[in-house]
């Protein structure tokens, strides 16, 4: 009988001295959104589609990011453009399946897709996860071309490799 | 010594028949014809250990037994004036100025290997030798020594002149016979060899300008007379095309066995404005570059592969001091590249890195890791191609390194020439 | 036989074998660029280089023959570092264009480097390039309708212009210049465009030559290949589907020495535009109103039983008339006659609907004079002369085609006699150009000159000395000899036609649809017959009469009993015998028929009449037509069924040597699209028959139950490559 005592009476003040200790240390917690995290330089958010310095797309859409993909999140259509050459008419990643493991920007033979810092892009509907060329694409200067929804999707004007948040 | 090639060379009209029977032409045909058997015209020559003079060496007796007696297709003899080697000019001036010794040797041949038609392939440049050749070859015609029953022995034989369209190739006996078919002078994979499968498929025996000029005058003076001259394995005398910085380059008919030395310093007058030697080329681009440490080395296939070159086509070309190795190489280097093929991999793209690779180094654009480069290149051509091109086009560039290799890293080093060139040109 | 150590591994193998086939028995892989086992061997690549005992060079496996106690290494330093040392080489001018490359993926280049390469690049320089066009960055150039070219990718192995002049005897694809200059290219401004011009971009081991339809459509990799056959013409091509979903992307060949020997036509490679084709029918159809318009299956089936009841109870079995296809399955077929046969009960079935001069139907189980092919594929390349008698065989069968090219690469003669030249006559010894319908004079001509000559083989013929005198008689009267004028052939091509003819160790006679069509067909037959007993070549195994037909699946159409007189197997029919395709025709007209069911056939395009068919079929009751595609004869049809293409069904086809080799299906169906055999499963069920098929296997395990020619066959075995069965 006394054991259970002992057991009740002595465990739960030693347990809560654990609480109380932390009550009084600073925050590891930060007031997000208010607040945010600096990530680390090798964080992997949205993807981002680069251009070549004459406007150019970089991706020729050879498939080897879809190959590379663990989950099949990527889908692509090539083309031939009005100069014989090939381009990708579809690339859609769907960032509900995406694990950002990067192999996608370890696997572009044409260092077309990268992995930015973004990660404020969730949204209430699954077709808005699904990210079109064109949301994907960033200008010669590496900003963010589109801003179909300045709360839940990529935001224009913005380095998305710089972006921390 | 006597020269036998080379006896009648500058005879005025020596290339008209009749100037040529007057000097002794024609004695070996009638001579062949009427008391020899084909067997012991072929056993002559194998007694007279002729050698092929083309560059390969090849005992020339050796490669007409080769040619199947029983079979019944047609037989074919070629003959290969495609004189394209830089520094060869000697067949040349056989056929130039002495058609008829080599249309003689033809006849004399084509009887002992059973060929009816026989082809002279000349180079396409040589317009003035094809001119020459041909009314040779007519006049022959006239006096009954081609055409139908030669000499009234019933034997028949027509020759003709062809002329390439000039590729270096050509010179390789393959491709000559593609080319003389009208296909793309590409050589063919051997085995099999022309002596079985040549000429639109049929036995097929081809011989350099040299070589068979000299048919005509074993069959007149026997095999032992021939083999007593020059050197016990390579017998009678070679014409040396002598170039370069010596003060009076030609041809040279000399028996084999000369000494290096002896051929520059005593026939060739010795180098120009008395400068001293740095380089010799034995036989022709193709071989290996000798140093002036193998002065003595006597010009025979034996004593020149012992020497670690080769005696090829007997094109001596002499370089002196104010030469740039460097620079010759990559000249040699473009040589070759234009000249290869494309058939196979090796020589179509190996030739052309071995030219850039020399091309930088010429501009001061080289690489230490290059001299290594350029031999591991050369490591993978040599031995590796369907025709000797291929090893033609990398073994001087290899021997170069090997012998010269302080020129190439002074080049690369200093980005420029060890020797001061001047206005003068290799 | 020669015994030799290949890695310490020993082999016997024939003489005369090389090095590269015996490592090849042994599972030794020798890489090679430039080898083609039906191309002459050049040895240009040197990928193949071994080291061969007491040799001091490499040799090349593709060309040194084996000699007795020969010792062979593939694996040592020597051959490692050639074959590294080749690889450098190519790369050194091999653009890395690998990601937008059609060929990577399947590439050999990327696959050797890979495995034998090295993976550092000492090569500085700029690689070369072919331009085409100075102020464009890339440099593919159209040198074909189908063909693009990229010079910068190729290795120079050449096998596309070996291919191009040794199999296809074209010659509109060469090498021009040298070193590293060459280039393989076309004449100026003259296209490659001969029927053969895809292989070279199956052939080709780098992306230097490829598809113009298969440009940038999609990985391989993210493709799959479903083994299959090609359903263009009767040679019966073994094909590789590759699809993605629902979509073919590309067809390659898939070598049967047997039947392709590895190479396809172009209509083949690139004519499968129809299965993916945006007006595929994708639901039944009904006339309503003089419109039609898409209605549910169930309605569909209730609405054509019916009618075929109706008609069936108004005016018996015999007012309803089916006509196949040689253009569906063997197992398609053999449910299409017996839906006929038993369920409505009558022998109206025939097939032949583009023709009015119809062959009588092969009468036994063993071949004889109608049947198709006498001999196989295989055995026209080993004829000594080959006559191709009215037949642009380019055109109708390419394949075929092939081996007569191959035939005359080996030496044989070809005999080409046609109404209008073709472009096989190139290759002829002797071409001739009768006119047309003046195929019987001719080879009476032609049969004359031999009796007439006594050319003829008494022995080996087996004629009687009263046969001879017949044949004599008839081919001798002065009405054939005034119409051997009207053939325009001179007498003077006859006797060297004769020449040629007398003089051949084997003649193999191809005949084409014009011959099969032809009014006097029997007649042309028999006096083929008497050419060949007359020249003595009657039993010989490379010789004899074949008749080529035109669809992909005639052959097994006949053999499933598609006939009005034959069951399958080409058992005779105890009763009356039903109707052909003509006379159905006169008893529509005659009211007699009043239903019509038509499967994969399209009359109004095949038949030589076009308004008689059009103006018959439309008085009939019920027209219903089962098709892929709205097709004349479906514009014009009461209800239209859309059945499913060859890739969204299994079956068998059987070409037209007889060979029976299996479909396989690639994806399901298009939409609402059926297979055809299903079709006729519902059908019948919808008529109170147990039609309980559940796969095609159990359809062809009935028929080799039935027909006596498919039995013993093996539905499991007819798979793949050289398992294909063979009708005996």
């Amino acid at each position: 009988m006394f054991e259970v005592f002992k057991t009740i009476f002595l465990a739960i003040p030693k347990g809560l001295s654990v609480t109380f200790k932390y009550l009084f240390t600073k925050a590891i917690t930060v007031r997000y959104p208010e607040q945010k995290l600096t990530l680390s330089p090798r964080y992997r958010g949205l993807h981002y589609l680069k251009r070549n310095e004459d406007g150019s797309e970089k991706c020729v859409c050879c498939g080897l990011c879809a190959a590379a993909c663990p989950s099949g999140c990527i889908y692509m259509e090539p083309a031939e453009d009005e100069f014989g050459q090939r381009y990708a008419k579809v690339y859609e990643i769907n960032e509900l399946r995406c694990i950002f493991c990067g192999y996608c920007q370890e696997a572009c033979p044409k260092e077309a897709i990268f992995l930015g810092k973004e990660y404020e892009f969730s949204n209430d509907q699954r077709e808005k996860m699904i990210y079109k060329k064109e949301d994907l694409l960033v200008s010669i200067f590496g900003q963010r071309m589109k801003r179909p929804d300045a709360r839940t999707g990529p935001s224009g004007g913005v380095r998305p490799d710089e972006h921390s948040g | 010594m006597e020269k036998i090639l080379f006896k009648y060379i500058d005879f005025p009209e020596q290339y008209r028949i009749d100037t040529y029977i007057k000097n002794g032409g024609y004695r070996g045909l009638p001579k062949a014809l009427e008391e020899l058997s084909p067997v012991q015209i072929i056993e002559t020559v194998k007694k007279s250990g002729l050698r092929g003079r083309g560059g390969a060496g090849f005992p020339t007796g050796l490669k007409w037994g080769f040619v199947p007696k029983d079979s019944q297709k047609p037989k074919f003899l070629l003959c290969n004036a495609d004189e394209g080697e830089p520094g060869t000019f000697k067949d040349r001036s056989l056929i130039e100025n002495n058609p008829h010794q080599l249309i003689e040797g033809m006849i004399i041949a084509s009887y002992a290997i059973g060929a009816h038609k026989a082809f002279i392939y000349i180079r396409g440049e040589f317009a003035f030798g094809a001119k020459r050749l041909s009314e040779a070859i007519g006049e022959c015609y006239k006096n009954g020594y081609l055409g139908k029953n030669i000499l009234g022995s019933g034997f028949d034989l027509d020759l003709d002149v062809y002329r390439g369209a000039g590729a270096y190739v050509c010179g390789e006996e393959t491709s000559l016979m593609e080319s003389i078919e009208g296909e793309r002078a590409n050589p063919r994979l051997k085995p099999p060899f022309p002596a079985s499968v040549g000429l639109y498929k049929n036995p097929t025996v081809i011989n350099n300008v040299e070589t068979l000029s000299n048919i005509s005058h074993i069959v007149l003076n026997g095999g032992e007379w021939f083999a007593n001259i020059g050197m016990p394995k390579s017998t009678g005398t070679k014409i040396f095309s002598l170039s370069g910085h010596v003060n009076k380059p030609g041809n040279y008919e000399l028996p084999m066995g000369i000494t290096v030395r002896e051929l520059i310093f005593e026939h060739g007058g010795g180098i120009k404005d008395d400068r001293k030697l740095k380089a010799v080329i034995p036989g022709g681009v193709s071989t290996p570059i000798l140093t002036p440490a193998s002065l003595d080395v006597k010009m025979d296939f034996e004593s020149l592969y012992e020497a670690g070159s080769l005696l090829g086509s007997g094109a001596t070309i002499v370089m002196d001091e104010t030469s740039c190795i460097v620079k010759a190489a990559y000249r040699i280097s473009k040589f070759f590249e234009h000249e290869s093929c494309g058939k196979c991999v090796p020589c179509r793209e190996g030739t052309r890195w071995i030219r850039l690779i020399l091309e930088r180094i010429e501009n001061g654009k080289g690489r230490e890791e290059d001299i290594e480069l350029l031999r591991d290149i050369c490591t993978n051509i040599i031995a590796k191609t369907v025709c000797p091109l291929g090893d033609a086009a990398a073994v001087p560039i290899m021997s170069s390194i090997e012998k010269f290799r302080d020129e190439y890293e002074y080049h690369i080093k200093n980005k420029k020439c060890m020797v001061d060139l001047g206005t003068r040109f290799v | 036989m020669v015994t030799l150590t290949i890695d310490g591994k020993q082999i016997i193998v024939e003489e005369g074998t090389t090095i590269l086939k015996a490592a090849e028995k042994l599972g030794i892989e020798i890489p090679t660029f430039c080898y083609h086992d039906q191309l002459e061997t050049v040895g240009a690549c040197r990928m193949c280089l071994v080291e061969v005992e007491k040799i001091p060079k490499l040799q090349v496996a593709c060309a040194t023959v084996v000699s007795e106690g020969m010792v062979v290494r593939t694996d040592s330093p020597q051959v490692v570092n050639a074959r590294k040392g080749v690889l450098e080489f190519l790369l050194i001018n091999h653009p890395l264009d690998c990601p937008v490359c059609d060929k990577g993926g399947e590439c050999e280049l990327q696959n050797l480097v890979f495995k034998y390469g090295s993976d550092k690049s000492r090569f500085v320089e700029g690689k070369r390039r072919y331009i085409v066009d100075p102020k464009s960055k890339y440099d593919d150039l159209a040198i074909g309708p189908h063909i693009i070219r990229n010079m910068n990718r190729c290795i120079q192995c050449r096998k596309c212009v070996r291919f191009i002049n040794e199999i296809a005897g074209e010659d509109d694809l060469g090498t021009f210049k040298r070193g590293s200059k060459t280039e393989i290219n076309i004449l100026p401004d003259i296209p490659i465009d001969n029927p053969y011009s895809g292989n070279v971009t199956e052939i080709c081991p780098v992306g230097a030559l490829t598809s113009k339809s298969f440009r940038y459509k999609i990985r391989v990799w993210q493709t799959e290949a479903i083994p299959t056959v090609c359903p263009q013409c009767a040679d019966g091509c073994n094909i590789r589907i590759w699809k993605k979903d629902e979509r073919i992307y590309r067809i390659t060949s898939r070598r049967n020495d047997e039947v392709d020997e590895g190479f396809l036509c172009d209509k083949g490679r690139f004519g499968f535009d129809f299965v993916n084709h945006p007006d595929r029918l994708k639901n039944p159809l009904i006339k309503k109103n003089g419109k039609l318009s898409e209605a549910p299956w169930d309605e569909t089936i209730k609405f054509v039983t019916s009618s075929f009841m109706k008609i069936k109870g108004e005016t018996g079995s015999d007012s309803l008339a089916g006509v196949g296809s040689g253009k569906v399955t063997n197992e398609d077929n053999y449910l299409f006659q017996k839906f006929f046969r038993s369920v409505i009960g009558t022998n109206n079935i025939d097939h032949r609907v583009d023709s009015k001069n119809l062959l009588p139907s092969p009468d036994t189980q063993i071949r004889n004079k109608y049947f198709g092919m006498k001999n196989t594929i295989n055995q026209i390349a080993n004829s000594k002369l080959i006559l191709v008698l009215g037949c642009d065989l380019e055109k109708e069968h390419p394949i075929i085609n092939l081996r007569v090219i191959k035939a005359r690469r080996k030496g044989s003669s070809i005999l080409v006699a046609n109404p209008v030249s073709t472009r096989l006559n190139r290759f002829a010894q002797n071409g001739l150009l009768y006119k047309q319908r003046t195929e019987t004079d001719f080879l009476n001509g032609v049969l004359r000159e031999i009796i007439e000559t006594k050319q003829y083989d008494n022995a080996k013929s087996g004629f009687s000395s009263s046969e001879i005198e017949d044949l004599r008689r008839k081919v001798s009267s002065s009405d054939s000899l005034k119409a051997l004028q009207t053939t325009g052939i001179g007498a003077e091509n006859i006797k060297s036609f004769v020449n040629a003819l007398v003089k051949a160790e084997s003649i193999i006679i191809l005949c084409g649809a014009e011959i099969i069509s032809n009014p006097k067909n029997v007649e042309i037959i028999n006096s083929l017959y008497d050419l060949i007993r007359l020249t003595g070549h009657q039993d010989k195994d490379n010789s004899g009469v074949n008749l080529l037909w035109k669809h992909s699946n005639s052959q097994g159409t006949l053999d499933c009993g598609i006939l009005p007189d034959r069951l399958p197997g080409y058992v005779r029919i105890s009763g009356k015998p039903g109707l052909n395709f003509n006379l159905m025709l006169e008893a529509v007209n005659q009211g007699k028929i009043k239903a019509m069911y038509i499967m994969g056939s399209d009359p109004l395009s095949e038949y030589p009449d076009r308004e008689y068919v059009k103006s018959t079929l439309g008085k009939l009751e019920i027209l219903l037509v089962q098709d892929i595609l709205i097709t004349e004869t479906a514009k014009i049809a009461n209800v239209i069924l859309p059945g499913a293409s060859f890739a969204e069904k299994e079956g068998t086809f059987t070409n037209v040597e007889g060979r029976v080799q299996k479909l396989n299906k690639a994806f399901d169906p298009l939409a609402d699209s059926k297979a055809d055999g299903q079709i006729i499963c519902l059908l019948a069920q919808a008529m109170g028959h147990e039609f309980e098929y559940r796969t095609p296997k159990d359809i062809f395990k009935e028929l080799t139950g039935v027909s006596p020619i498919y039995s013993g066959m093996d539905w499991e075995t007819l798979g793949l490559s050289k398992k294909q069965g063979k009708v005996k």
